[in-house]
């Protein structure tokens, strides 16, 4: 079968992707040639797919090479009795924090998605912002506020003669102000899926005598596994690579390892080898969501202009629901915004002026959107290819893309820097390699959320549109990607994100003059102006609340 | 009008993907203040005659400092704030192709860690600093000074409450009242100066004197400061200048203050931060200047007023409310030898201050 | 789970009964003053055009929307009136969507015992499962099953949980047309078999026709007729209903004396007809109540002519500009553009219409089979 060659190709320099709108049509021939699986189209998909994890791959790469060359040291260091108990200290922080995200996500993305819960979208919205905190300011500004000697200790010792609060240190402190600074990612997760889920399960359910409760139990919840387990793995992962609060709250975990390494022994092989076993937890972490997630094959029926879910009336379940949202946004939102209000207010009364760095503001919101773009466009082709060719390579690429967001953020910028200064020079140290590492870090972001929706969407959509005239490309842009919105926008938001509040591979990689709001948060954290730190902080929040405001009262005119 | 753009996009595909290039591409290269287009070529020349700076050092601290020297001389500075541990690494990995001229470090181990790039100084660079505030090898020089001391709790103590030397703060009266961070740097050089005066053995036991009094553990210098104001602990062992920092955000009402450990020993250690110039430098003759800079004494003075540290030249007189450096008991050791952390680091896990 | 009859319920005859049941969405009326009447192990078909509501009295009577006005009333018992609506989990009514809802994490066996308690699970499922043809299927995931597979497990599922009232939302439109007859016949058999009372909506009269017991033409939210398919048929009460229900075309009558002459000729009425006077009067024919014969003296010219196999159907021109449809046996060809004397067949008693009714007038509701 000849047909026309590849029709239209437009490439970004330096990222290394490719965004392909026309099928890639090979030559009779030369395609028999071609392994049984590699044969269906789109070839160009698999492409696209390959080459996003192959650059994702290569801070993993680094690693190797310099784990390698640290020998025996680094394997004595790795097999050491202490490097296994601290490892067992990430694995149980994990785990709670995984669990109480989860706990604490699902039901508040119900509320706001399925019921009458009075101002939802503002609680949605309100939600989500915690993902704008940096950890280190978040536990920095609940152990200003809850400390044994904070904020709220001072109001309590005056009338109430409080004079020490308990502590808040430790394995508790630790997995509540993690908790409360990253169940959005499950929440925004779950809620992109149920925006989508099909009415008439439930309602069938319903006419077959299950209550609403059972109803949701044993329908609803079990559709909603895949975004939960996306939205828990990205939870597990981030708890495993983060330092800055673990440290401030006094929890040591296997980031202080490597961190120690990088820092105190200016020892980068060892770090290098211990950062693969960091990996290494992550790698079981993955698997242990893949294996959770193989049965899930569903998808809704074939009608996308359906229904709305009915609205589920909360009647006298109003006031406790209303609770739950509030006691959840004052604690995670609320009351690290106040601490940075109130060092922000300290500073200007004592004469600080020039507190607030548009420049870096700016320069922070132009990397996040891009950063967001180009890496939804860069989760598409993989996504698509383990939703819709399920198989030992598609898996294999989309498992892989998670590598970067579970490495230590130095340890990407510095296999950046490795590969940087010697393949790319012309890009190096310049926003465009920037970019690229914001995408390997955030990828499995975008990816998870971009899965979970298109689980949903039934295949035989695209494959009508074609039948009518469309190429597949155009059947996607016109028939799917309206129905995976929620998800696109979800994977959008979540990297804009994460993106303004990265640090350390902002700091290694970046333009060398370039200030962003997390760099400036760092340096005056760093020697402690609190006041010339809070007004980044509240900059980076609000920064973030309007293009989240923005999406979340789109999705629903998009439902 | 969205919905037809919307529909437009979307049934073009070319279109959508030009589209969003284009917004790719103007949100990343539109640039205020100079990040993506100037220094696109910034690969391994500079011919520009830019001075590249890679600093340890904070940004808040040093960018007056670096401004200052700009309007000095007229040489364009360019610095790439990170942290020490981080840009050590980097430079590690750069190799020869690194685009930097200039190291400033925050304590010798990072400078010791990048030895081998660093290109020897002149005579009078060195000559300029005291004897233990430079590399043996003059492959770096020491900028400003840092002072071990013990930050107290004036509400809860006064100064005669404290010990002389650090050996004190082993006995069992200060259970749960201290605070430190074992994983921080200067504390580690501190450490090391102990193993280098006292051996080995009576280091140990003082670890060990201090670990049975169940203190704190924080993460750094600055939550260390910030809890013995607040009263979390009663005592810390931290480096002297950060006090001033919360005293000028805080107030003079902030309920801390510094102890100078009158009998001396490691724990009145002097520290300093660095530079080095490194051999991938292209400019040379700038770095030179800068270094020259930094040890002159305009920003020597800075030191002394703007962030509180000890100037290592003669004639710079430091902030009032420090000691004299000469009144501190420094133990004689060289700096440079504090700077090696492995072993200390083992000493700490080996007694349980480190996990 | 379900509940279960209460005691004081009649165990009517009737299995499903709505009173002037009505709906508003926003501005727009949905449905209006529904009248329908079920007796226990009927089918009654529901049909009429797009968005007249069916759908949603289907699902006002499953309890998943909640009725403004009316009454409706399963096995005797009220569950739903202004001001009182039982859930659809409290309701015995089981509902068959056109997209089947198979709940695609459970197998075959889990969707169908689904309703079921523990005991006799099993039992009740294999036997469902034999009753729609499906044993054997058990564990299978609904994704791995056809179409056609995919909604009896639908069905299955709905009558393991032994509902009162069944109700089929479209469930032959998403087959392929070859494959609509035999499963229609199917699941008429399953759904008789079962002795279920169903109700079972459509927007396609032949559907209509063939599965149900009763037929209910629905227009704009209303009941327009309700009766056996053959007096549906031959018997409409209105123009609409006669039209929707197949082709039907309307000749103006005038009564001459006793006899009343059509531009086709004279039409026959039934015996004791009597013409209302002076109003306009319309005969109703179908196209196998012409007979056309080629003639140049005709009034009438053949503009169409479409084969259907055993026979062709002509659209005629008469004189006056009016259209007729007139289906002849294919032995006889007649041309398009052909001349041709048009009559009505003198051994079909007509039905007469007067202003969009049908006169004498039909009773809308007959629930005599």
């Amino acid at each position: 079968m000849n047909g026309p060659p590849v029709t239209q190709e437009t490439r970004v320099i330096g990222e290394q992707l490719t965004v392909v709108s026309g099928t890639f049509r090979i030559s009779g021939t030369l395609r028999r040639l071609l392994p049984h699986w590699l044969r269906r189209e789109p070839l160009s998909l698999w492409l696209a797919a390959i080459t996003v994890a192959g650059a994702a791959s290569l801070p993993v790469l680094y690693l190797a090479v310099r784990a390698a060359e640290s020998g025996d040291s680094a394997v004595d260091s790795i097999f050491d009795a202490d490097t296994v108990a601290i490892l067992w200290r990430s694995i149980q922080l994990i785990a709670l924090v995984t669990l109480g995200s989860v706990l604490i996500a699902v039901p508040l993305a119900w509320l706001t998605v399925r019921t009458d819960l009075p101002f939802r979208r503002a609680w949605a919205v309100a939600s989500v912002l915690p993902l704008a905190i940096p950890s280190y300011v978040g536990a920095l500004a609940f152990i200003s506020a809850f400390g044994p000697k904070g904020l709220l200790q001072g109001w309590l010792e005056g009338p109430f003669g409080v004079e020490r609060l308990p502590d808040m240190y430790g394995l508790t402190g630790a997995s509540a102000v993690l908790i409360l600074l990253s169940y959005p990612y499950v929440f925004l997760t779950v809620r992109a899926t149920l925006w989508r889920l099909e009415p008439e399960m439930e309602e069938a359910s319903w006419s077959l005598g299950r209550s609403p409760w059972q109803t949701f139990r044993r329908v609803t919840l079990p559709l909603l596994y895949p975004a939960i387990g996306a939205g828990a793995l990205l939870v597990a992962l981030y708890t495993l690579s983060d330092f800055g609060a673990v440290a401030l709250l006094q929890y040591d975990t296997f980031t202080r390892v490597i961190f120690n390494e990088y820092n105190s022994a200016f020892n980068r092989t060892a770090a290098a080898a211990l950062s693969l076993v960091l990996l290494g937890v992550a790698v079981s972490l993955i698997l242990i969501e893949a294996s959770a997630r193989r049965r899930a094959r569903y998808y809704a029926g074939a009608n996308a202009a359906r229904r709305k879910s009915r609205v589920v009336t909360l009647g006298r379940w109003r006031i406790p629901a209303t609770i739950f949202s509030g006691v959840v946004t004052f604690l995670a939102l609320a009351i690290p915004v106040f601490v940075l209000i109130y060092w922000l207010g300290r500073g200007i009364n004592a004469g600080e002026s020039e507190l607030f760095d548009w420049g870096a503001a700016f320069t922070s919101v132009r990397y996040s959107i891009a950063a967001s773009v180009a890496t939804v466009i860069a989760a598409v082709p993989i996504s698509v290819l383990s939703v819709r060719r399920p198989g030992l390579l598609s898996a294999g690429l989309e498992r892989f893309s998670y590598v970067g967001f579970a490495m230590p953020g130095i340890a990407v910028g510095l296999g950046l820097v490795f590969f940087g200064i010697r393949y790319a020079t012309g890009i190096y140290q310049t926003v465009y390699l920037l970019v690229f590492a914001y995408v390997v870090l955030f990828l499995p972001v975008a990816v998870g959320s971009i899965r979970a929706s298109l689980m949903q969407v039934n295949p035989r959509m695209e494959e009508a549109a074609m039948s009518l005239g469309r190429t597949r490309i155009n059947a996607f842009l016109t028939v799917t990607v309206p129905v995976i919105r929620p998800g696109l926008a979800a994977a959008a938001i979540m990297v804009f994100l994460l993106t303004m509040k990265e640090l350390p591979a902002t700091l290694i990689l970046g333009p060398v003059e370039s200030r962003t709001l997390a760099t400036s948060i760092w340096t005056a954290a760093e020697e402690a102006f609190f006041a010339r730190a809070a007004a980044p902080s509240l900059l980076l929040v609000l920064a973030s609340a309007a293009p989240m405001t923005f999406l979340v009262l789109r999705e629903r005119s998009n439902n | 009008m969205a919905t037809e753009i919307s529909h437009l996009l979307a049934r073009r595909p070319i279109l959508l993907a030009l589209v969003l290039m284009a917004a790719l591409i103007l949100t990343v290269a539109c640039s205020s203040d100079g990040d993506g287009s100037a220094s696109e070529n910034s690969g391994s020349s500079d011919e520009s005659g830019e001075l590249v700076i890679y600093s340890g050092r904070s940004e808040s601290l040093i960018d007056p400092l670096i401004k200052m020297f700009e309007e000095a001389t007229g040489i364009d500075a360019k610095v790439n704030y990170a942290g020490t541990g981080a840009l050590a690494a980097t430079l590690l990995e750069e190799g020869d192709r690194s685009p930097a001229d200039v190291f400033f470090a925050q304590d010798p181990g990072g400078l010791g860690s990048i030895i081998d790039l660093a290109a020897p100084l002149t005579d009078d660079l060195i000559g300029r600093v005291p004897d233990w505030a430079r590399s043996p090898d003059r492959l770096w020089v020491g900028v400003s000074g840092r002072a071990r001391t013990v930050v107290y709790n004036t509400d809860k103590l006064s100064p005669e409450d404290l010990p002389d030397t650090l050996d004190g703060f082993t006995d069992p009266d200060w259970k749960g009242r201290i605070g430190w961070a074992p994983t921080n740097g200067s504390f580690q050089s501190m450490v090391t100066g102990m193993r280098l005066i006292w051996g080995e053995d009576r280091t140990r036991d003082w670890l060990e004197g201090i670990v049975a009094n169940e203190p704190r553990v924080y993460a750094k210098n600055t939550p260390t400061v910030a809890a013995t104001g607040a009263g979390e602990v009663e005592v810390g062992f931290v480096n002297h200048y950060y006090l001033h920092r919360f005293l000028a955000e805080e107030g003079e009402d902030f309920a801390a203050r510094n102890y100078f450990l009158p009998g001396g020993g490691p724990g009145s250690a002097v520290l300093v931060t660095g530079v080095a110039m490194l051999k991938t430098a292209d400019n040379t003759a700038q770095a030179q200047i800068f270094l020259d800079y930094l040890l002159s004494s305009d920003a020597q003075k800075y030191f002394a007023e703007e962030t509180y540290e000890y100037p290592l030249i003669d004639g710079v007189a430091h902030a009032e409310l420090l000691p004299e450096l000469a009144d501190l008991k420094t133990p004689d050791v060289d700096v440079s030898d504090l700077g090696d952390l492995a072993a200390t680091q083992d000493l700490l896990r080996d007694v349980g201050a480190l996990p | 789970m379900r509940r279960k009859r209460s005691e004081g319920a009649t165990t009517d005859d009737i299995a499903l009964r709505c009173t002037g049941v009505s709906k508003t969405f926003g501005t727009s009326v949905a449905v209006e003053e529904f009248d329908i009447e079920v007796k226990r192990g009927q089918i009654l078909a529901l049909v009429g055009p797009s968005g007249c509501g069916k759908t949603t009295v289907l699902r006002m009577i499953a309890g998943l929307e909640v009725l403004d006005t009316g009454r409706i009333e399963i096995g005797g018992e009220l569950v739903a009136s202004t001001g009182r609506h039982l859930g659809p989990d409290k309701r015995s009514v089981g509902i068959v969507f056109q997209d089947y809802a198979l709940f695609p994490h459970m197998t075959v066996e889990a969707n169908v015992g689904y309703s079921l308690g523990r005991e006799g699970r099993s039992e009740r499922v294999e036997e469902v499962l034999l009753l729609v043809g499906l044993e054997g299927l058990g564990k299978r995931l609904p994704s791995e099953l056809s179409g056609g597979q995919q909604q009896r497990v639908a069905l299955a599922r709905t009558l393991a949980s032994k509902p009162d009232v069944l109700l089929l939302d479209e469930p032959f439109s998403n087959l392929d047309a070859g494959l609509r007859e035999r499963v229609r016949a199917e699941i008429r058999e399953i759904v008789k078999a079962a002795g279920t009372t169903t109700v079972f909506v459509t927007h396609d009269q032949q559907e209509a026709l063939f599965m149900g017991d009763l037929v209910g033409v629905q227009v704009d939210g209303r009941i327009e007729q309700v009766d056996v398919p053959e007096r549906v048929f031959h018997r409409p009460a209105t123009n609409f209903v006669a039209r929707f229900m197949g082709m039907a075309d309307f000749l103006p009558v005038e009564v001459v004396g006793t006899r009343l002459v059509t531009e086709a000729g004279p039409a026959r009425a039934i015996p004791g007809f009597e013409p209302p006077a002076s109003l306009p009067l319309q005969v109703m024919a179908r196209p196998d109540d012409f007979v056309l014969a080629p003639s140049d003296e005709g009034q009438g010219v053949v503009m169409d002519r479409v084969f259907q196999g055993w026979a062709y159907t002509y659209e005629v021109e008469l004189n006056s500009g009016l259209r007729i449809h007139c289906q002849m046996p294919h032995l006889l060809t007649i041309e398009v553009g052909q001349r041709v004397l048009v009559s009505l067949r003198r051994d079909h008693p007509q039905m007469f219409f007067c202003e969009g009714a049908a006169t004498p007038e039909v009773p809308r509701y007959n629930y005599q089979t």
